[in-house]
């Protein structure tokens, strides 16, 4: 504290906000999984003898963002997850977030794709598209293309595929596209608390004191 | 339009196999990832004896015995296995790394009753990987299920 900079590391708080559970039901196109991911901000304060002072104070519009991911030694971006998330019109393409670089629809079987829905494409129409192809590789009938639904935007969302596919298709193309329709205003009425550590609230506030 | 994520290619598989066993897990990058095994299942119980004790004889003639024990710990775990193609195995390793490991409940149901998960345990030091030939790998964990309530004196 020499310097007058205090560092906090956000992710011990933001531990008890990450879950350990599937709550998925596979029954919609995308999904928010809150155990994956989520919003927050920091209001902090500054107390010591004979002093109390006052909470910073929260913003719902600037606002960090967190996913339950550990980045490894020289990954891209190093912590910042800048490699998953789409703008809408960056040349370099978001990755999803799977650590097969092909997975395996095994049918029968519930089965998503997760990606970060971020808010640099909230605002506007994101479709889901797919190009079946055969064993050869050889594309099987023509794209397919399904609208997200933009009420789980803004967080790491969980992505059916189409999964009625024909016998002769043996792999299927996935990706996202994002048109220029806007379907949501963001901000605009989001409400949130103040309360320490709630994670009921759609914004989620992180309280932080610090003692000199 | 404008594309805005990678090209995915995801291939699909038929599902098929006698002794399945479906997985998913909380992979690095944040994001849920999926197996399923389909080579092999030994399902094991492990038990454990809690507390034993001598109890008081009060009739030498009658008495059914004087060791006892509180209880028993019941502790089932699954051996499986799956042929797994060279390119997944990087995916494979994530899920026998991950801390949170999901198994499918009701395979044959899921559709109809809802999906439910059970939490397993990949028990550590339990993946081997044999290499089969040039393009796949036999690979073969050990699953620690919920342990089974018991009575408890």
């Amino acid at each position: 504290m020499s310097n007058g900079i205090l560092s906090v590391d956000v992710s011990a708080f933001l531990k008890s906000l990450v879950g350990y559970t599937n709550a998925f039901d596979y029954s919609i196109i995308n999904w928010k999984d809150s155990t994956l991911g989520g919003r927050y901000n920091i209001t902090y304060a500054e107390f010591w003898t004979d002093y109390s002072g006052n909470f910073s104070g929260i913003s719902n519009t600037l606002l960090y963002y967190f996913s339950n991911s550990a980045k490894q030694l020289q990954d891209v971006y190093g912590s910042n997850m800048g490699e998953f998330v789409p703008f809408p019109t960056s040349t370099t393409k978001a990755k999803f977030l799977s650590d097969f670089n092909s997975p395996t629809y095994f049918v029968g079987y519930p089965f998503s794709l997760s990606f970060i829905y971020s808010d640099a494409i909230a605002e506007v129409e994101i479709t889901r598209h797919e190009q079946p192809r055969d064993i050869n590789n050889n594309t099987v009938g023509g794209e397919d293309s399904g609208v997200l639904t933009p009420d789980h935007a803004l967080g790491v969302n969980r992505l059916m595929i189409g999964e009625s596919y024909g016998a002769t298709v043996k792999m299927v193309d996935v990706w996202l596209e994002a048109g220029a329709a806007a379907v949501l205003t963001l901000f605009e009425a989001t409400a949130f608390e103040d309360e320490l550590f709630s994670d009921a609230s759609p914004l989620t506030t992180v309280g932080i004191a610090e003692t000199v | 339009m404008a594309r805005i994520t990678e090209i995915k290619t995801v291939k699909i598989n038929d599902g098929c196999g006698e002794n399945t066993v479906y997985l998913c897990w909380l992979n690095k990058l944040g994001g849920i990832s999926y197996w399923l095994f389909n080579r092999y299942k030994t399902e094991k119980t492990k038990t454990s004896i809690n507390f034993p004790f001598s109890s008081n004889i009060s009739n030498l003639e009658t008495d059914q015995g004087n060791i006892n024990i509180s209880g028993k710990g019941v502790q089932p775990s699954y051996e499986i296995g799956a042929s797994i193609p060279i390119a997944d195995m990087d995916g494979i390793r994530g899920l026998y790394e991950s801390g949170k490991v999901l198994m499918l409940a009701n395979p044959t149901t899921w559709t109809t009753d809802g999906v439910k998960w059970k939490r397993v345990i990949i028990t550590a030091g339990s993946l081997v990987v044999l290499k089969k030939d040039t393009s796949f790998y036999d690979v073969r964990l050990t699953l620690n299920l919920p342990e089974l309530y018991n009575q408890i004196e």
